[in-house]
């Protein structure tokens, strides 16, 4: 009974307090009430902020009277967070389009079909793989920004000195010319390699090749179907192989010992691998840390069956989208139709933060940038075969059990690649089940 | 037969019972008041959370939408999910093996420093200043140090005709370079350890020594008992840092396995060989948003702390 009568006013304190917790949340930049301001969140900082914040400035001054905070280095987790809590800003704009699903089909972020519709945005000028990554189960629920685009990067001195004058069109060439790439010294351990496709070294992820090789994720009914994907089959193949020439153990040594991908100290820039895959801000790395690099750029290859498609490239989207808290939803679709339509705003985002825009006329615009490097980007970026991943309500966890799977083929731990990607089938569709 | 009266003091007015309540209650409210923060503290971080994580352990949950309810579904997702088994192997490795020498190591080094006559406190700050280093950058240090390329643990051993393992970037030695990185960072019960052993009296080692007991028999009837309370503490604090083992292998599977200017590393790295229990529950939750079944991997993580915890109390006496 004493410590009853004890426990009671403390517990009763603490409730009090727990429920005044629950109602109030930190407002960091949440949606305004006022009619003429808007926050966009973003994930960008130091000069990349900077140059996003000169694009808004300009549509502040095309829209007297309006003025938008911007808040940057805000990532995934804290969109999310940002939506689940009252702390979410009118825009959000994402640096992937991997979550497009998630903030569609949870509402996160509202349909804008209607909006697209009402305005007449001609849609077409949208390139075919960002406007393919931004709705998911019929809502279009972002419009894309930028694109990375992934392609390959060669070095032109190798090239020379190997006797070889233009980039591989198809993987059996690219197998060819990085064999007579590589170079080893005496005791065989790799020195220079031509192309090394490990799992997860470098850009090397396997979401980049699948479109290369045909590799399906899906079934026309969205269920898992990469054992039925004879693009896999294919992908596994040659990767083995490939990786095989130069020994499992060899090739894991040269990427151990190779620098860090974002500093001078790159395997490529430093010209011991001779090709790879990345995307079109590699130009700007080059050009600020081995700018005397003698490099050209070029389309990543494609299978023989995929010949006619050569030229395509895999795209990771900027994404930007109106959220279901923001109080004014009008402005902030206004923003977001500038930011991703408006080909001056698209050349300033695109030429300052070395990416590709995804708006057709901001890509033929003559003050793009006119860098030969990066001009192949923008080739792929507007080319009709040019693909993302798929949107799924798990966001891209498919892509894991595939990158995990991958690991133990190519170090030869998993030796049956049918057995192998049937339980990648299902461990996609366990995934899938959790929605 | 003579009565005998005794002489009583005068009786004390005692208070009347409504007064005494009146105190008691006034008591009551000073002391809850006091309790209060405390109360509050375990309601609001802990005893809500707990409550919050076991329900959301029934519900998918994308952190965005309501929780939708789904029974058994987390739990008996766990039993296909591919890296759950890998996890959870991983985790019961580094208990097998990271406790134990954890434990060994700080002890034999703090009975090395006793034996010490000169330069004990250098020796204690060199120890100790290790696990002073924060955890990422600890990890990041490692992964310099130990890189199989460029590391100068690599040269040194080249240069004595060692064979060089592949450490991080190997699924075979992924493991032992993390256990590497933990013992490098005893200190902490370098110093229990050593400040325990200040309290044998050394009146007993001469006693025992006059008998005839070398040094092993000394430190088995003497040292060892007198550090059995603190062995316990080691051990049962051992066991909880490896449950929630995350810091480490996070920072040097992020690290490793690159990344693009969009994507993030692969946790697990390589072949989900440094995939711990932990690891697991942060992907799901933060990098998946499936909150739902981080949930039930976080309440399956606390039924079996408690478990341990409770085993090791009530098994103390015999173990230790």
């Amino acid at each position: 009974m004493r410590s009853r009568s004890l426990l009671l006013p403390a517990a009763g304190l603490a409730v009090a307090v727990l429920a005044a917790s629950c109602v109030g949340a930190v407002d960091t930049g949440k949606s305004s009430s006022g009619t003429n301001t808007i926050t966009v969140w973003n994930g960008y900082s130091g000069r990349e902020l900077d140059v996003f914040k000169s694009v808004v400035k300009d549509f502040e001054a095309a829209n007297p009277g309006v003025s938008v905070t911007v808040v940057g280095q805000q990532n995934n987790d804290k969109l999310v967070q940002g939506l689940r809590g009252g702390s979410a800003p009118d825009v959000q704009w994402a640096a992937s389009n991997d979550y497009v699903g998630l903030f569609c089909s949870s509402g996160g972020w509202i349909d804008l079909t209607d909006r697209i519709a009402k305005d007449g945005l001609d849609t077409g000028q949208f390139t075919p793989a960002s406007w393919q990554a931004t709705q998911y189960d019929g809502k279009r629920c972002a419009l894309p920004a930028l694109g990375d685009v992934y392609g390959l990067y060669y070095n032109k001195k190798l090239f020379a000195q190997a006797g070889l004058k233009t980039p591989p069109k198809t993987f059996q060439q690219l197998t060819e010319y990085a064999r007579k790439l590589t170079k080893r010294s005496p005791d065989g351990k790799l020195e220079v390699a031509g192309y090394l496709p490990l799992t997860n070294f470098y850009a090397n992820r396997v979401q980049f090749y699948a479109p290369f090789f045909g590799a399906e994720w899906f079934d026309a009914d969205g269920k898992p179907a990469t054992a039925a994907s004879p693009g896999w089959k294919a992908y596994l193949g040659w990767q083995r192989d490939l990786v095989g020439s130069y020994g499992y153990e060899q090739a894991k040594a040269f990427t151990a010992a190779a620098g860090q991908p974002y500093s001078a100290a790159n395997a490529f820039q430093q010209g011991k691998l001779a090709m790879m895959i990345d995307g079109e801000y590699r130009t700007a790395f080059i050009k600020q840390f081995t700018p005397d690099l003698d490099f050209g750029t070029a389309p990543m290859p494609v299978t023989e069956q995929k010949a006619a498609d050569y030229g395509m490239g895999y795209v990771v989207n900027h994404i930007a989208g109106v959220t279901k808290a923001s109080k004014n939803p009008d402005l902030a679709w206004k923003l977001v139709k500038y930011l991703a339509t408006d080909e001056q705003a698209q050349v300033k985002l695109g030429n300052g933060l070395v990416n590709v825009p995804t708006w057709k006329p901001a890509l033929a615009s003559k003050d793009l940038v006119a860098d030969p490097a990066f001009k192949s980007f923008v080739a792929m970026q507007v080319h009709p075969a040019s693909q993302t991943n798929p949107t799924t309500a798990a966001g891209a966890g498919y892509i894991d059990p595939m990158s995990s799977f991958l690991e133990q083929w190519e170090s030869g731990r998993s030796a049956d690649p049918a057995a192998g990607l049937a339980k990648v089938d299902e461990q996609i569709t366990g995934l899938l089940g959790q929605r | 037969m003579s009565v005998v009266t005794q002489n009583r003091p005068p009786a004390v007015a005692s208070p009347s019972p409504k007064s005494r309540s009146r105190g008691r209650r006034q008591r009551n409210t000073f002391v809850a008041v006091l309790m209060a923060p405390s109360a509050i503290g375990f309601v609001v971080f802990f005893g809500y959370p707990l409550v919050q994580t076991v329900y959301l352990s029934f519900t998918h949950y994308n952190l965005i939408s309501a929780p939708t309810w789904a029974g058994l579904d987390n739990f008996r997702y766990m039993l296909v999910d591919a890296q759950f088994w890998p996890a959870v192997r991983n985790t019961l490795w580094m208990l097998a093996i990271l406790v134990p020498l954890h434990v060994g190591l700080s002890m034999l080094i703090a009975v090395l420093i006793m034996g010490v006559k000169r330069g004990r406190t250098a020796l204690r700050v060199v120890f100790y200043f290790p696990s002073l280093v924060p955890p990422v950058a600890a990890g990041l240090a490692f992964v310099y140090l130990l890189n199989p390329g460029t590391g100068p643990v690599n040269k040194v051993l080249a240069a004595v005709g060692v064979p060089a393992p592949q450490w991080f970037e190997s699924p075979t030695w992924s493991k032992p370079a993390l256990i590497l990185l933990s013992l490098w960072g005893v200190g902490t019960f370098v110093v229990i350890f050593y400040t325990s052993l200040l309290d044998v009296p050394l009146e007993q080692y001469e006693a025992a020594s006059i008998d005839g007991a070398g040094a092993a028999r000394r430190f088995w009837h003497i040292t060892l008992p007198t550090l059995r309370p603190v062995i316990l503490f080691a051990s049962i604090t051992g066991v909880i840092d490896v449950l929630q083992y995350f810091a480490q292998p996070y920072v040097v599977a992020q690290v490793l396995s690159g990344g693009t200017a969009t994507t993030a590393g692969t946790l697990g790295y390589p072949q989900d060989s440094t995939m711990f229990y932990s690891v697991l529950l942060y992907k799901q939750g933060f990098q998946n948003f499936n909150l739902g079944y981080a949930s039930a991997l976080a309440s399956l993580l606390f039924v079996v702390s408690i478990a341990v915890a409770a085993l090791f109390v009530r098994r103390a006496r015999t173990w230790f």
